[in-house]
């Protein structure tokens, strides 16, 4: 038993005699003959999991320069037109800048990694080269929130920001939208075995009362309606770790600490994700845990690297900003600069956005959205 | 006992010339997806057979072992070499995605024992036999604590050695050899009540 001579001096060490030393050993023995035996598996799908694999790590070492291939024809295209634009000019460069003069970066590698990270050190980041005039993207779609009780706000949300930049607003935009692949990996992950579906907006599984879809800009929505076990109702932090287990489970990365509201029925775990300093206000994970500390819903959004598509030097200000949303009805006495997330037909966009506070027409207290951009 | 090798060395008493290729396979393959994929191909039957030996469901380890390689590939780029074979840096993985799943879903029954490979070439009584007592050893580790299922599991069938089993499980090497110890014991009155041999 050379093979397992480790075994055989334990057992000699505390078996308390030798008839149960020869049974532990004649147990380990008959242990080992039946673990020893290989354990079939269904070869395709290892070669399947093989091959998902392997397109994950491509696409996670993919260097940042080829990353443009993938975003479809539509970038490149866009690409050279910027560059047709930068031709043009240089060849005609006007004497003075234009009050709306754009300011280009050059794209910089992304950092690898799965999660919302900013890979840039932000606002302060020097262009890599000499500035060019863009336009704002032709799909960014308007950025317009509904006005937001106060008392809504989260302490995540409410927490200081970064100062507004002086030199100009940037506008972000995620670099990786998901695939079918991830979904399905996603739904694996969750337990889901049945087959997924493309819909209109993405792709979905559902399997006894649970339900799973993911859109092709990355949001995630999960659903149990199955019945809970009974059982004495778990506390705000088990709540939280089991909001986090899900996600982790789900590989969907959250980076920062939770806002949990107790509700009639549970608690919902709310992650507010920072961007340079600034919270993205309308892409919330929230994770609903019922009182069996069971995860009964959830939105969240698929890990994406985040990029700086352009810095806009004319933009609106703060003082603007509060003229604006006065304008609207109420009173404001200050505002943040804030990201919001907007989907457009082939990216998308984290929008800089002001939130300014104060009191609507009827006096209650509001959190009014007003774009940094000018249009 | 049959010495039955599925994949790279998990233990070792010396710095073999294997194991220098394994540490130089994992290094590649935090650039290279090929790399990754052979890490794969070498580790696959180990993970699967583990976590297929603690569910007792196909379909839940082929689910399980892909979360492994997926969490595997997700952080490789933080795997450091600390003296341990990069099996029990898997086995870690997988056994952590095992609790991971319990934990997020309720209670079910338990799952049917899957029917374990017998060698062709044996008399058909013989191979009942055979496949009986194994299945009588399976349910038995099923009924051992999490702890005791992993250390008889990783020693067994992982082919590991006690104290990169407990580097595996985050535990100290005393505390793995009574794990051992104990749920040997437990297996002996198990497999004993169940009459089959």
């Amino acid at each position: 038993m050379s093979r397992y001579a480790d075994v055989t001096e334990l057992i000699a060490e505390r078996a308390a005699d030798p008839a149960e030393r020869m049974a532990l050993e004649a147990t380990a023995a008959r242990v080992a003959r039946a673990l020893e035996r290989p354990v079939p598996y269904r070869p395709e799908f290892r070669a399947e999991l093989r091959s998902d694999l392997l397109q994950a790590a491509r696409r996670l070492r993919r260097p940042w320069y080829r990353r443009m291939t993938v975003l479809g024809p539509s970038v490149a295209a866009a690409a050279a037109v910027a560059a047709l634009a930068l031709g043009l000019h240089l060849w005609q460069a006007p004497s003075v800048p234009a009050p709306e003069q754009i300011v280009q970066q050059t794209p910089r590698p992304e950092a690898p990694g799965l999660g919302l990270e900013a890979p840039e050190t932000g606002d302060t980041a020097p262009p890599s080269q000499e500035p060019y005039l863009v336009a704002l993207p032709s799909d960014l779609p308007t950025a317009d929130l509904a006005d937001e009780p106060q008392s809504a706000l989260t302490p995540a949300l409410m927490a200081p920001v970064a100062a507004a930049p002086t030199e100009g607003v940037q506008l972000k935009r995620l670099t990786a939208r998901p695939s079918e692949a991830d979904f399905r990996a996603m739904a694996r992950r969750l337990g889901f075995r049945g087959q997924s579906r493309r819909t209109a907006q993405g792709w979905v599984v559902a399997e006894d009362d649970r339900t799973l879809s993911m859109t092709t800009d990355g949001t995630v929505r999960y659903e149990d309606l199955s019945e809970s076990p009974d059982g004495p109702p778990v506390s705000e932090q088990a709540a939280g770790q089991a909001a986090r287990r899900f996600l982790d489970q789900a590989l969907l990365p959250v980076h920062s600490q939770p806002d949990i509201r107790t509700d009639a029925d549970g608690y919902t775990v709310v992650y507010t994700e920072h961007v340079d300093g600034r919270p993205v206000v309308n892409a919330r994970t929230e994770i609903g845990v019922d009182l069996s500390g069971t995860v009964v819903r959830a939105t969240a959004y698929v890990a994406s690297g985040v990029t700086t598509h352009a810095t806009y030097t004319d933009y609106v200000t703060e003082q603007e900003a509060l003229s604006l949303a006065e304008e609207r009805g109420g009173s404001f006495q200050r505002g943040d600069l804030v990201w919001v997330r907007s989907v457009a037909e082939e990216t998308v966009y984290l929008q800089p956005v002001w939130r300014v506070l104060g009191t609507d027409a009827e006096g209650t207290p509001v959190a009014r959205y007003v774009p940094a951009l000018k249009p | 006992m049959r010495c039955r090798r599925e994949g790279p060395p998990t233990h070792r008493t010396e710095l073999s010339q294997e194991y220098i290729d394994e540490q130089r396979l994992v290094e590649q393959a935090k650039g290279d997806p090929e790399a990754f994929g052979k890490l794969y191909d070498l580790h696959f039957e180990r993970i699967y057979a583990y976590i297929h030996r603690k569910t007792g469901d196909r379909q839940t380890a082929e689910d399980l072992t892909a979360d492994t390689f997926m969490k595997a590939l997700a952080n490789i780029q933080g795997y450091r070499y600390t003296g341990q074979p990069f099996a029990a840096w898997l086995y870690r993985i997988a056994s952590n995605v095992v609790i991971d799943y319990y934990r997020v879903r309720r209670p079910t029954l338990p799952l049917e024992e899957g029917l374990p490979l017998v060698a062709t070439q044996v008399a058909p009584e013989e191979a009942a036999m055979t496949l009986d007592d194994q299945q009588a050893v399976a349910r038995a580790v099923r009924t051992l604590s999490p702890d005791q299922q992993d250390v008889i599991l990783m020693r067994f069938a992982g082919d590991m050695k006690l104290k990169d089993i407990a580097a595996a499980l985050g535990k100290t090497e005393g505390a793995v050899k009574a794990l051992l110890f104990r749920a040997l014991g437990t297996l002996r009155h198990k497999l004993s009540e169940s009459g089959v041999r």
